[in-house]
């Protein structure tokens, strides 16, 4: 019996092309000799082979994003005879760049991954492309920068109007997608070139770079459409009476959700270990430059777990938040509408305001790959 | 073919700069792991993401690797540890699924992925078949299943397989038999017979 022991020990060994030749030579001349054994054997070998029609499961998409942010990150460790000044200030931030910089720059689609990160950089160096690159100030509209900001410094909306060629040199340099809401509507059809009118602009764009609501009709933009495709004139009177917040919110989600469907936004997702007070979840919407218009963070709560939805504009600025949970005392949902100087206009239902603390209000692509950050106890 | 070079020589090529050697290193591992975090039971959105991450993870060790690792063992802990922390998860997870926001006027789920298409030729051929193989796969206990996931489909040796599950290599493969013995039951019960399969290939 021992003899059979010793074979079946190693019969599974010999089976999947473990064993070396002496070894697998001596378990076979025990099969050929014991039919207890040898029939151990069979049935072991026609279980595996039935078992093996299920065959490799395919691999799904992104593998793109992986190649990408090991080109990333070897390059940031590979010797540059170019630009050695860059290799170190890399090299510094090399663990920071491959968790973070990096991966934004990165789309699922190929065409857009080869030229988002390339094609337009914001400003040579720049290092986060999510964030108002702190650039030099005569290189943008200062007013834009300022306006990106939550402090309540509120700048009268009529002057923003009054402006569109700054608004149309900051797109021409950023690639930004300025989504002002109606406002922003309204300037296009006087400011904007021939490039940007409906159907034509998607095929000489870059996919990033073409501007809100010129793309082919969607549902959501059906919805809204009618508002906004009429002529300037109509549309202006509509600027003069900003739409309501909530409307406003509306028409955000709306059209952001319409760029995710065609592609022009990229979802990313990441479990995180979980951690007291940490995310356990996140979510964004990425575009071709790897900023972030939407950041969803779950976390568990006492009693549940609670996710706080954050979508922003074109110019990078929070305008509104979404929080939706589950605590001790059963489902709960705030909606919070915020103003371009950040303040907020509409919380509902009311009720004590959301922690501030809770919102990201900057860079949610940096915060979308931070790590997850634990409270200390 | 990616080449012979070692998994290990070749992360450590990439340590030095080379993307190329992690491209050999997805191209080689990618889709067994995957197979083995579907196989694993793990549902296909949440297996992309965790294969997602694993291998973002194995971007950014490189900084910090230690050689005495070796990569796939590595590898396969990282994805079942993020997999295992998934099904932690997933409870309070269906109580408010991140993709599925209340507030009005919210963008359908998020989660677009379904099931990749396994081509023609699969679909004919296993279209009865596949169900059940996947039944008596799903028969098992958890921790047999693993360790015959491994080894069958993902190719993962039994020391490497005692190494990731953090079990001694006797164990790993008295689970083996096991598994294949509870799979035997099963595929009988099921009436997938020997004939249905083709007779006398070995794996490797």
């Amino acid at each position: 019996m021992n003899a059979c022991d010793a074979a079946r020990e190693r019969m599974l060994e010999l089976s999947y092309g473990e064993l070396d030749g002496p070894s697998a030579r001596e378990v076979r001349a025990h099969l050929e000799g014991c039919a207890a054994c040898r029939a151990e054997w069979e049935r072991m070998e026609a279980t595996r082979a039935a078992m093996r029609r299920l065959g490799p499961e395919p691999a799904p998409p992104g593998e793109g994003v992986l190649l990408a942010a090991a080109r990333q990150a070897a390059g940031a460790r590979a010797p540059r005879p170019l630009l050695p000044w860059l290799r170190l200030a890399a090299g510094a931030a090399a663990v920071v760049a491959v968790g973070g910089v990096s991966l934004r720059l990165l789309s699922e689609r190929p065409a857009r991954e080869a030229e988002a990160p390339l094609a337009s950089p914001p400003a040579a160096g720049a290092p986060a492309p999510a964030a108002p690159p702190p650039a030099p100030p005569a290189a943008r509209p200062e007013r834009e920068r300022l306006a990106a900001r939550p402090e309540p410094r509120a700048r009268p909306a009529p002057k923003a109007v009054a402006a569109p060629d700054r608004l149309a040199e900051a797109k021409a340099r950023r690639s930004a997608e300025p989504f002002g809401g109606a406002r922003e509507e309204v300037r296009r059809p006087g400011a904007a070139p021939p490039a940007v009118r409906p159907e034509a602009s998607s095929a000489v764009e870059p996919a990033g770079a073409a501007p809100l609501a010129d793309r082919g009709p969607a549902p959501a933009a059906q919805r809204r459409g009618a508002a906004r495709s009429p002529a300037a004139g109509e549309a202006h009177a509509e600027a003069a009476a900003p739409a309501p917040a909530a409307a406003f919110a509306e028409a955000l989600v709306a059209e952001l959700q319409r760029r995710r469907d065609e592609g022009r936004l990229d979802e990313a997702r990441r479990r995180l270990d979980p951690c007291p007070g940490g995310d356990a979840a996140r979510l964004a919407w990425l575009d071709g430059l790897g900023r972030a218009r939407r950041l969803a963070r779950t976390r568990p709560a006492p009693g549940g777990e609670v996710t706080v939805d954050h979508w922003y504009d074109d110019a990078g600025r929070l305008r509104l938040v979404r929080v939706d949970g589950v605590g001790p005392e059963g489902r709960f949902a705030r909606r919070i509408v915020l103003d371009e100087a950040g303040r907020r206009v509409l919380e509902d239902p009311a009720g004590p305001p959301w922690p501030e603390a809770d919102l990201v209000r900057r860079d949610p692509a940096a915060a979308f790959w931070a790590p997850r950050r634990c409270e200390q106890p | 073919m990616p080449g012979d070079e070692s998994d290990e020589r070749l992360f450590e090529r990439f340590r030095r700069g080379d993307a190329g050697a992690f491209e050999l290193l997805v191209r080689r591992h990618r889709a067994p792991l995957f197979t083995f975090l579907v196989r694993l039971g793990v549902d296909r959105p949440r297996a992309e993401d965790v294969l997602q991450d694993t291998w973002l993870r194995a971007v950014s060790a490189a900084q910090r690797w230690e050689p005495r690792a070796r990569f796939r063992t590595w590898l396969y802990t990282v994805a079942r540890n993020l997999a295992a922390d998934e099904a932690r998860r997933a409870a309070t997870r269906r109580a408010v699924p991140l993709a599925d926001p209340p507030v009005e006027g919210a963008p359908p789920p998020l989660d677009g992925a379904a099931a990749p298409d396994p081509g023609p030729d699969r679909r004919a051929a296993s279209a009865e078949i596949r169900p059940r193989l996947e039944a008596a796969l799903a028969a098992l206990p958890e921790e047999q299943r693993e360790v015959f996931v491994l080894r069958e489909y993902a190719g993962v040796p039994f020391a490497e397989i005692a190494a990731i599950t953090g079990a001694p290599q006797p164990t790993v493969k008295s689970r083996m038999r096991y598994a294949l013995e509870g799979l035997r039951r099963s595929l009988a019960e099921l009436g997938v017979g020997a004939g249905d399969a083709a007779p006398g290939s070995t794996g490797t």
